[in-house]
């Protein structure tokens, strides 16, 4: 391409030739972040159910959650060192701002909610509820948010799902509803599954079809 | 009467390098210039151009230890563009 003066046909074919360029294309592993959450998530849960129903419900079990962060964390690490490459060949979209400032609030909320847990467990005061109602509310509302920008459907489903399980659990806690083992841990599994696992794997599906 | 064209936008590398970045919020110089297939010292000085109008800021960052140049539109920039695109709807009219 040139310096060269258009005429006003050109000039309105080139404009529409750059814009479809710059379309928005999938990538392959598109889901990837997701599904590493998704299953760390659903992993650890189904750890913790298996070691409080073995231990009859001993609160130090409860500690096996911070697995979420450690592994999650290293996976996401990862993950963005992959990507880091797509960063000169893609342009970056309004709705890349957007999604992953929603996930990184998300992520602070979440990190703020666990540093409150342990300083009150600290004092005594047995607090892991609340980063439960964190998971299933914040992890909800962002993969449903996240399916309205992006239009994918199954993580509004299973967004809203999520957050509305959120809001039951937190019912149940403020009405003094026991949460027993056998249906909480099962729930936040079944949350995580339709949350993440399942959007991961269809949007990784699509891009490899896009591709 | 037909409005005068923007020659900073009229063109062929400018305004492309205008339509890319109208449809994203940031790109790297390596993606404009895969996208425009121009060569590197004639989209450096078509760039110049433009941030000298006003119409896109470049930044200089480093990826790692690798060097990466971003451009983006500013608010300026996407004025002249909606203006030369109304205006080349005028002309398209009265053809």
């Amino acid at each position: 391409m040139e310096d060269k003066k258009l005429n006003t046909q050109e000039s309105l074919e080139l404009i529409t030739s750059m814009i479809n360029k710059t379309k928005r294309q999938m990538h392959i592993g598109q889901g990837n972040l997701l599904l590493w959450w998704g299953y760390v998530s659903a992993i650890v849960g189904l750890l913790v159910g298996v070691s409080l129903f073995l231990t009859g419900g001993n609160p130090a079990c409860n500690w096996l959650w911070f697995l979420i962060w450690i592994v999650g964390g290293i996976g996401m690490l990862v993950e963005l060192r992959k990507d880091k490459g797509r960063i000169e060949k893609e342009p970056k979209t309004y709705v890349d701002r957007l999604t992953s400032n929603l996930w990184l609030t998300n992520g602070c909320a979440f990190a703020f909610g666990t540093l409150l847990s342990i300083g009150f467990n600290f004092f005594g005061k047995n607090t892991w509820i609340v980063m439960l109602i964190l998971a299933f509310i914040l992890s909800g509302f962002s993969a449903n948010m996240q399916g309205c920008i992006i239009q994918e459907k199954s993580m509004k489903i299973g967004g809203g799902f999520t957050l509305f399980a959120g809001i039951f659990v937190m019912c149940c806690v403020f009405a003094k509803v026991p949460l027993a083992v056998e249906w909480v841990i099962p729930l936040f599994v079944l949350c995580f599954v339709v949350t993440m696992i399942i959007p991961g794997h269809i949007l990784n599906a699509k891009a490899k079809k896009q591709c | 009467m037909l409005k005068e064209l923007n020659p900073l936008l009229h063109s062929q590398l400018r305004l492309a390098i205008m339509s890319i970045l109208m449809n994203c919020e940031e790109a790297s110089f390596v993606y404009i210039k895969e996208q425009t297939q121009a060569s590197a010292g004639n989209l450096s000085v078509q760039l110049e151009k433009l941030v000298k109008a006003g119409y896109i800021t470049v930044e200089k960052k480093f990826m790692g230890k690798k060097p990466l140049t971003t451009c983006s539109v500013t608010e300026s920039g996407k004025q002249a563009f909606e203006e030369y695109v109304n205006a080349l709807r005028g002309y398209l009219e009265v053809k």
